[in-house]
């Protein structure tokens, strides 16, 4: 097996027990970062649109045994995450993290439409109108993971021309 | 077929969204049926019994008898604290008060929150005591301010909490004062007594507990403190906004109390409405 599929893998079940133990404590007025993504992300940059929408789906489905939420609800926003990530996907591109700033803005943005599907399910019922739901639910989370991940620039390797 | 095949290919993607996309939906339509939330429980259980033996190495969150004796006895404390206030302040008022049932009675369990799936929109806490020390779905939680939540889903040795910031959670309060009812639920923002009507005895700073009309939940357990009357535009009906004691967003240590909810009083209203009047 790919040896990147084995790191990415590992990385996911590790950063799903921090996200499902650890980031709980550290939300801020109950904006908290959804660091499962980081993985997803880079699977897709790395990966290319296919394998990336592949990986989403597992990785939400093994985050929705862990944490006992509702089976599927992370498997669908995690499999569009993949999906959209997967867009920017470029072949000479060897290491994700490479051109950074790129890699923030897309995380920004993949987060912005993950935790928008994640929570869709209860929007129903709710007073809030939709600007103030995607601001609180969205937004502020997907500035707050693309925050968390600045440090990621320091694993940044040296390109290599494919 | 292989030219169909080709013709699909390049828009593989989108078709493998759909298909994943779809499989994950019906995962979640299937979520509620009784023989998945058993498979539910048993696999959340089974991943945070995984917890217990990280945690037992670690050593992160030390559990032992005494502690947990005290917390039980600090719970009881200021549960009987708040009783003690609430009586000085509504010494006046002694129907409401013979009505109060002894809140501090029922039987605690001491629990610790393990994870907090909670956002704005969807509150649930995961707590390290399940069905094997007692708990059973219904049953309420508080910490040592006020009301969390009700016991949702119940493994072996762990269960998950859904508390007030769940939109699906909806509880009977009163004011302890005027003794005026309404349903408490969470609007994504604020928790919400919605349709008061607007010259009923509901001011701002009025404390808000259970009603004796809670299935869910037993009487008199703090809730928390209006905030603030909102007239709706028609000037008939007020929404009152409720600061909650507990903060959900510090809690560590809850309390299971080990009470059910009034089956036999849901079955009759649910009788009640099928009855044409």
């Amino acid at each position: 097996m790919n040896k990147s599929y084995i790191f990415i893998g590992i990385s996911f079940v590790l950063l799903a027990i921090v996200q499902f133990l650890v980031v709980p404590f550290i939300q801020i007025y109950s904006v908290y970062p959804k660091i499962i993504l980081l993985p997803v992300v880079y699977f897709s940059l790395s990966q290319g649109q296919f394998r990336g929408t592949i990986a989403g789906f597992i990785f939400g489905l093994i985050y929705d045994l862990l944490s006992g939420d509702i089976w599927g609800i992370n498997a669908v926003s995690l499999t569009v995450a993949g999906f959209f990530a997967g867009y920017f996907f470029d072949e000479s591109v060897t290491d994700p993290f490479y051109y950074f700033r790129k890699f923030l803005i897309i995380l920004f943005f993949t987060t912005l439409i993950e935790t928008l599907i994640n929570s869709l399910s209860s929007f129903e019922g709710l007073d809030l109108s939709f600007i103030a739901f995607l601001l609180i639910q969205s937004i502020l989370p997907a500035l707050y993971t693309s925050f968390i991940a600045v440090p990621l620039a320091f694993f940044r390797k040296e390109m290599k021309i494919s | 077929m292989n030219k169909f095949l080709r013709y699909l290919y390049p828009y593989k993607e989108y078709l493998l969204l759909i298909f994943l996309v779809t499989l994950g939906l019906f995962l979640q339509v299937i979520n509620e049926r009784q023989g998945s939330s058993k498979a539910r429980a048993a696999a959340f259980g089974s991943v945070v019994t995984a917890y217990t033996v990280i945690e037992s190495i670690t050593g992160l969150l030390p559990e032992n008898e005494e502690i947990e004796n005290l917390r039980i006895q600090n719970a009881r404390l200021n549960l009987e604290l708040n009783m003690l206030r609430e009586l000085s302040d509504e010494n006046t008022s002694l129907r409401s008060l013979l009505s109060l049932r002894d809140t501090i009675q029922y039987p605690f369990v001491a629990a610790s929150i393990i994870s907090k799936l909670s956002g704005r929109i969807r509150g649930y806490y995961i707590i390290n005591k399940g069905e094997q020390d007692g708990i059973f779905t219904g049953m309420p939680v508080i910490n040592e301010s006020g009301l969390i939540g009700v016991v949702s889903i119940v493994a072996g040795n762990f269960a998950t909490v859904r508390t007030l910031r769940n939109p699906k959670l909806r509880i009977a309060v009163k004011n302890q004062r005027s003794g005026i009812g309404g349903i408490l639920e969470w609007d994504g923002i604020r928790l919400i007594i919605k349709n008061i009507p607007t010259n009923y005895d509901f001011q701002a700073g009025d404390r808000v507990v259970t009603s004796e009309f809670s299935t869910l939940v037993p009487p008199s357990i703090p809730v928390g403190v209006a905030a603030e009357k909102e007239e709706k535009i028609s000037g008939i009906l007020s929404n009152i906004h409720v600061i909650p004691f507990a903060n959900f967003d510090k809690a560590r240590n809850l309390f299971v109390l080990k009470v059910t909810s009034d089956k036999e009083a849901e079955q009759m209203i649910q009788q009640a409405g099928n009855q044409p009047l």
